[in-house]
């Protein structure tokens, strides 16, 4: 039941996203030759705000269940901050097009090998230590990309900084099919784990004592989940708030289970990043608002009365 | 009664510090073994490298005639299963008898779906724990003790031959600890599973085990009998505190006195 309202969900947010938008058409002209580039622009960023909330979503699942953390999020481990730096060294050295976001996905991968190689002692990646070190990697290379920042030009500024708040603006095809195929596989990955994933977040030795190798699946999780944020990110910029509150509110709507959880908060996800980025494309229409604006206006609201409503309920 | 677990010459502890230093002991078949001893003395450290939760610096540990780390941890926790100390609550809220069928993890391929095995196995645990009417509520909604029994059904899921417990009554009151204990004495009784117990209560461990393993300072002190190892010159050597010693008149067991305002720590 729960199930069919999600499809419902995701048809109607896919109808929507793709029947409104900055210009107004009534839906019969859209399919007209003449307004092809303006169907086919919003059917793609409707396949990319898909494709990162699906992403971002089962990314904060799987790092809250292993961190046993209710604050992790996809950009808890330096990601985002990578990436970001990436970019920006980019941008003022005058990239755009295909390259920018091949520069973000590198920043992303040096900050993953680099907290990583912080925060491992031996063979083991104590939970705590994984924290801090993203923590650190975070403001380092946030501390770095403002003063580069801070530097550049004006105008490579307003670019710089649009990239970091997030759009789903998309520029070259390709891209899409880069990031849908690594979002894909993570996700199936992630996915195959989901037993083990609930295991683990009831605590590291209990998830021992039913005889899985932790140290193996943190290592897993972090690879993956880190390497699907950084697929979103250098392509979406970081769009915050997504990968906290759907994996929390779904976990309130059908249990804990990883297995049903995923493919759930995938498609919740999907939906939600669907409007968020109606609405800032068509709210203020010609301008765009930062989707990442949107994410925390519309989701910190509609969490605190799930919560609200949970409270009651209890 | 031929071994279950033998431990020889077993050093190990967290990390750069030894916490067991060369310990060797060998627990049989069907023993409801109780590890006692002084805060700090390794009972807890002991269980945790018999369960494989912690690495062995040196010695090694066999599970009948297989060194435990000769096979994969999934295959151990295919024979064993391990009851941490009851504490509060901190995982995500899953129903109980979710819960009690994550101790089917270690016999299932990653792929296999849980079959009528699987499930039978849960409801016979739930029944053993006295929990079945519990097994549609959250786990976060349980009581202390009945979440303590949940906890032990799991446990019992896995259908282990050895059964380990850290401490399975701390923070329960005498009514649910008793509770507990009468249970996993039926299971070793009725369901032939072997127990080793880590256990503070001396009075608790003398009344149920049939054999108590008295650690100090990572090495055995005295292993036996609960009425060969609790003797009040053992107690008041190790604890530095007076006791008096008496037998329990309804169990034959020793049974300690303690005596306030005579601490020699």
């Amino acid at each position: 039941m729960k199930i069919a309202f999600l499809f419902l969900g995701l048809a109607v947010a896919v109808i929507a996203g793709i029947g409104f938008g900055a210009v107004r058409l009534p839906i019969g002209e859209l399919f007209n030759a003449a307004n092809r580039s303006i169907l086919f622009l919003r059917m793609s960023r409707v396949a990319l705000a898909l494709i990162a909330g699906c992403g971002l979503s089962a990314s904060g699942i799987a790092l809250q269940a292993v961190l046993r953390n209710p604050l992790a999020e996809p950009y808890l481990l330096g990601t985002s901050s990578g990436a970001g730096l990436g970019a920006v060294i980019a941008i003022s050295a005058g990239i755009s097009g295909f390259p920018l976001p091949v520069a973000a996905f590198c920043g992303a991968l040096v900050s993953i090998a680099l907290v990583y190689r912080l925060a491992r002692q031996g063979a083991a990646v104590p939970l705590q230590s994984l924290i801090l070190s993203g923590v650190i990697v975070s403001i380092a290379l946030s501390a770095i990309m403002l003063f580069l920042i801070s530097v550049s030009a004006t105008e490579s500024m307003h670019s710089e900084i649009w990239w970091l708040w997030g759009s789903l603006t998309i520029y070259d095809i390709r891209l899409l099919w880069v990031v849908a195929g690594l979002v894909a596989a993570g996700i199936a990955t992630l996915y195959v784990f989901s037993r083990e994933l609930n295991a683990i977040s009831l605590g590291e030795e209990e998830a021992k004592h039913l005889g899985i190798e932790t140290e193996t699946l943190k290592k897993t999780v972090f690879v993956l989940t880190s390497l699907v944020t950084a697929a979103i990110v250098c392509v979406c910029g970081t769009i915050g708030f997504v990968g906290l509150i759907i994996p929390h509110a779904m976990r309130m709507l059908v249990g804990p289970d990883h297995r049903v959880l995923i493919p759930v908060s995938c498609i919740a996800g999907g939906i939600f990043l669907i409007f968020c980025d109606l609405a800032s494309r068509t709210l203020f229409a010609p301008m765009e608002i930062p989707i990442g604006v949107i994410t925390a206006v519309i989701g910190a609201p509609l969490f605190i009365l799930l919560l609200k409503s949970r409270a009651k309920k209890v | 009664m031929a071994p279950i677990l033998t431990v020889d010459d077993l050093t190990g502890g967290y990390g750069e510090q030894t916490v067991i230093k060369g310990l060797s002991c060998s627990i049989g078949e069907g023993e409801f073994l109780g590890v006692i001893g002084p805060n700090g003395s390794g009972k807890s450290t002991l269980l945790r490298l018999m369960s494989r939760s912690l690495p062995v610096s040196s010695g090694r540990i066999l599970f009948q005639d297989t060194d435990i780390h000769a096979m994969s941890l999934k295959d151990y926790c295919a024979r064993i299963s391990f009851v941490a100390a009851a504490s509060s609550f901190s995982g995500f809220a899953f129903p109980v008898w979710d819960f009690v069928l994550m101790g089917r993890m270690p016999h299932l391929k990653r792929f296999e779906k849980e079959t009528v095995t699987d499930f039978a196995a849960a409801e016979e645990s739930l029944r053993l724990t006295a929990t079945l009417d519990l097994k549609d509520k959250a786990i976060d909604e349980l009581s202390a003790g009945e979440r303590q029994r949940v906890i032990i059904a799991r446990a019992l899921c896995q259908q282990p031959q050895l059964l380990f417990l850290d401490e399975p009554t701390s923070h329960l009151d005498i009514g649910h600890q008793i509770q507990i204990l009468d249970l996993l004495r039926r299971l070793n009784r009725e369901k032939k599973i072997t127990i080793i117990m880590v256990i503070h209560d001396l009075n608790l461990a003398a009344e149920y085990c049939n054999r108590l393993m008295f650690l100090n300072e990572g090495k055995i002190f005295q292993d036996g009998a609960p009425q060969d190892v609790l003797t009040y010159q053992n107690v008041e050597k190790i604890y530095k505190t007076l006791v008096v010693v008496k037998t329990n008149p309804m169990s034959a067991r020793p049974y300690i006195i303690l005596v306030s305002g005579n601490n020699k720590t």
